[in-house]
């Protein structure tokens, strides 16, 4: 190990209190930079990862549905909730010019005995017109989804049994899915055989869900594709005038409703980085010329006793370096530590989609803090340690400054 | 020789984190209440596992405040180790949590649990670090 090295860990352990207050400093800086840039990522893939599980260019419900928020909170919070049309308006919306496709989904709550201590969102598809759940379960299970047969959202844990009763209904769990940050992980998917028979069973126990429609004509809602050639906002309101008591909206203003959200969060945290950033580097600049000021009598004794200019600015980089690579690797960590068993929490507090980024990404943010936090250090020590060493060393103890 | 009582920093550390634990677990960490009927989930239980660790947490590391000797301090601190990473395997291995992610045993107490254990688990393993250094002096 060189001189100026060991020089420099000397003095790191023999200042304590300095060292720690450095290292407070420098961590904060840098976890800042990967606490932000972790919750920023995290928000984006989630609308990202929102924007594709909608599937579908138009989304067709209720009036009531659509304008209480219940739809959005089953996809956004996964807040069980149920809502129903007659499934006559399928036809009515086939009929509609510039309709590609369409196909239904059914919402049923599951009783809080079903498999999960609380009540779960069961969501039911046709597989045969499907064009939105089917290529998201495809990349976890390539399978036939069999009556009786339920694919569970990341969030819900299978049992050693691999077996869920719903309403009476013996369901075997086939796979799980992959994360996708939204409400739809909390949620329990069927074919439509399964979830008639569920939506029967339950009426018959006494559920009242379905009012004044019924069971075997209900749907919750209608997705469609518009074809190519047509405005997906002419399609919207084509429906919307064509069909009473539904409300048709499209995906784009869906996510983008939820984009202005997450664009005035990323804004916040954003200006709080660059707060705190501003503060830790002025407060890491005024800290590193008091502790060279300090220190100037004891920078003169190793100048006299023949080391250059260039040996102690390298002590002060080398020390600064140190501190700034072990607080950046404390902050950050502490960081990770807090983020990641607490991240659906964050989701639940922010209502929108969080989706934590791939591990090389996380690496690379957090690598790259500490690198920022490191370059800040040594930069402003640089500076101070040029001021000092400029000084005359015969002047700096005649004049004891 | 008289020894001379000495608290280290990781001695305070720890016996704060250890009570700012115990006191979370009741507060923002606590899982929900029972039931309609009357009955537990299974997060109640692993909750209840993680509380009676926090007190013998806090015991230890209260001893291991005062204890003087650094082979004292040493064989608390090993203790200690047992019970973080017992802590942390309660919620997902030893008993586990309710059946939904989203559900505030999963939000709130694991996260906490895996947080404080791990604070725990760090400090205990420096001190364990500065004990043997010490015991090392001494012999």
């Amino acid at each position: 190990m060189k001189f100026s090295t060991k020089l420099a860990i000397k003095n790191i352990k023999g200042h304590s209190a300095r060292s720690s207050a450095l290292i407070i400093l420098a961590g904060l800086l840098s976890a800042s930079v990967f606490g932000g840039s972790l919750i920023v990522k995290s928000l984006r893939n989630g609308l990202h990862s929102y924007e594709q599980r909608l599937g579908a260019d138009i989304i067709v419900a209720s009036e009531e549905a659509i304008d209480s928020g219940k739809y959005e909170s089953i996809l956004l919070q996964g807040v069980p909730g149920y809502f129903y049309m007659d499934d006559s308006v399928i036809e009515v919306i086939e009929g509609i010019d510039g309709v590609e496709s369409v196909t239904p989904q059914f919402f049923l709550a599951s009783a809080s005995s079903g498999c999960c201590d609380t009540l779960v969102q069961i969501v039911g598809f046709d597989p045969d017109s499907d064009f939105a759940i089917r290529p998201w379960i495809s990349e976890s299970y390539d399978g036939n989804i069999n009556d009786g047969d339920v694919i569970v959202g990341c969030n819900i844990n299978i049992p050693d049994s691999n077996r869920y009763k719903f309403y009476n209904v013996d369901c075997n769990v086939v796979a799980k899915l992959e994360k996708t940050g939204t409400g739809l992980d909390s949620a329990v998917y069927a074919n439509m055989n399964t979830i008639k028979q569920m939506m029967e069973s339950s009426s018959q126990i006494g559920f009242g869900y379905f009012e004044d429609v019924e069971p075997e004509h209900a749907v919750s809602s209608v997705l469609v594709n518009v074809k190519d050639g047509y405005s997906v906002t002419d399609v919207q309101r084509n429906i919307n005038l064509g069909i009473q008591g539904v409300r048709a909206v499209s995906s784009k203003d869906m996510v983008s409703n939820i984009a202005g959200g997450l664009g005035a969060i990323s804004n916040i945290i954003g200006v709080l980085v660059v707060i705190i950033w501003l503060l830790s580097f002025t407060i890491l600049t005024v800290a590193f010329g008091m502790i060279v000021n300090e220190r100037v009598k004891e920078l003169a004794v190793l100048r006299i006793s023949g080391a250059s200019k260039k040996m102690l600015s390298r002590i002060l980089i080398i020390e600064s370096i140190i501190l700034s690579l072990i607080g950046g690797l404390a902050g950050n960590a502490l960081t990770a530590l807090i983020f990641f068993p607490f991240s659906d929490s964050l989701k639940l507090s922010l209502n929108l989609p969080v989706l934590i980024p791939d591990f090389s990404y996380v690496i690379v943010i957090f690598a790259t803090s500490i690198l920022t936090s490191i370059v800040i250090c040594a930069i402003t020590s640089t500076v101070s340690g040029y001021r000092i060493t400029g000084k005359d060393t015969g002047l700096i103890f005649r004049d004891g400054a | 020789m008289k020894n001379k009582f000495k608290i280290n920093a990781t001695d305070v550390i720890l016996f704060l984190l250890s009570g700012l634990f115990l006191i979370l677990l009741y507060t923002a960490f606590a899982p929900c209440g029972p039931k309609e009927d009357g009955s537990f989930m299974r997060c109640q239980w692993a909750w209840r596992a993680n509380v009676a660790l926090a007190y013998n947490l806090l015991f230890l590391s209260l001893v291991h405040l005062i204890a003087n000797r650094p082979e004292v301090k040493l064989g608390l601190s090993a203790g200690i180790v047992g019970i973080a990473i017992t802590g942390l395997l309660i919620p997902e291995k030893i008993i586990g949590l309710c059946m939904m992610d989203t559900m505030r045993c999963h939000t709130h107490t694991k996260g906490g649990v895996y947080v404080f254990s791990v604070l725990i688990l760090v400090t205990v393993l420096a001190d364990i670090f500065l004990s043997v250094i010490k015991v090392k002096k001494n012999n």
